[in-house]
């Protein structure tokens, strides 16, 4: 089970990395921000912090110093893919929205505390995954981690309803809303997957839900590689399918 | 974000064009615009004229409007003899995502 976890990590971290330098190189051609900003969310979170994550509970066992080390460094990774992702969130869906830079400021805030927080009581015992998912201030982490996630999936579902009534009247290109409905769908699923990592001390009262863990995230891994995939390089048949389907 | 000019300028016409008062005709718009999937704040004068054609004429007619179909067309002309500047708005998210698959 715990190689099945990895194999899919290893999916998902490679699938954000080739995602992320194609916004990256997209930028710097457009010289736009939505780009930039996924593809360094994807490159420092998917790519990097989550790898590196790993890394740091796996080396826990043989070597706590350098397991301490790749932990703090894998959650700055993570927090700054999270403020890149709460970016994100404003810059596409709320650009003109007066109040949404008040939700950038106040979720950037608490990811810095957070980070602090994070940082802070991390310790050499709490390092390995077991002892790590009950842990008070992973679990506040994770807590804050999933809110920028949490605000794309709402706002991106919410305009790919949207975008499902306007192609009713020809007004939205299906591939187009497919692909917004495909990258809310991936926000959804990181809510879901920070959600069992919320839940698993609780759930550890009926079953071990740290030994699933790595499956479990895994699988969500997975899929969330499948529909950045599909979203960013959707095979030809795919796209066809999509319009066939708006058309019917 | 206010309502933009072409939202505002059919209201108004609407008003005039038919039995609803001020509050209503924006109301019976922002109603065809929601099940259309749109916004008044970013309504282009394109979509507008969609909405014309395949939705306000079934909500003017379930509030008692008579020729709910003739009203539409004189009011989608009147858009387009107002000649409203628009200007592509390339940060909307679909246009954001259509750049975004390459």
């Amino acid at each position: 089970m715990e190689l099945f976890g990895l194999a899919c990590v290893a999916a998902y971290c490679s699938t954000a990395l080739v995602v992320a330098v194609r916004m990256l190189r997209l930028a710097s051609r457009t010289g736009e921000s939505p780009e930039l900003l996924i593809g360094v969310a994807l490159l420092v979170g998917g790519a990097i912090g989550y790898p590196v994550s790993i890394a740091g509970a796996l080396a826990s066992a043989s070597s706590p110093a350098l397991a301490l080390r790749l932990t703090i460094a894998a959650n700055l990774a993570l927090y700054l893919s999270c403020f890149a992702m709460t970016l994100t969130w404003c810059i596409v869906y709320h650009r003109a929205q007066k109040w949404a830079p008040y939700v950038v400021f106040a979720v950037s805030a608490l990811l810095f505390v957070s980070f602090v927080d994070r940082a802070a009581s991390i310790d050499l015992l709490s390092l390995s995954r077991s002892d790590r998912s009950a842990h008070p201030g992973y679990l506040r982490s994770l807590a804050v981690q999933l809110l920028p996630h949490l605000l794309n999936a709402v706002s991106g579902l919410h305009y790919y309803a949207m975008l499902r009534r306007r192609m009713r009247l020809g007004l939205a290109d299906p591939v187009v809303a497919n692909r917004i409905g495909l990258w809310a769908s991936g926000s959804a699923i990181v809510v879901t997957q920070y959600s069992y990592g919320l839940a698993t001390p609780w759930m550890s009262q009926w079953f071990d839900a740290t030994a699933v863990s790595s499956a479990v995230v895994g699988s969500l891994g997975l899929t969330i590689a499948c529909l950045l995939a599909l979203a960013f390089f959707p095979p030809t048949a795919y796209t066809r399918w999509v319009r066939a389907r708006a058309e019917a | 974000m206010a309502d933009n000019g072409v939202f505002t300028f059919l209201a108004d016409a609407l008003e005039q064009e038919s039995s609803l008062d001020r509050l209503e005709a924006r109301g019976t718009i922002r109603l065809a615009l929601k099940q259309a999937g749109l916004d008044a704040r970013t309504v282009t004068c394109d979509q507008m004229k969609v909405v014309l054609r395949s939705v306000l004429p079934a909500e003017l007619a379930a509030r008692g409007i008579a020729d709910e179909a003739g009203i539409c067309t004189k009011l989608s002309t009147q858009i387009d003899a107002a000649g409203f500047d628009e200007v592509r708005d390339d940060s909307s998210p679909d246009a954001v995502f259509a750049r975004l698959g390459g």
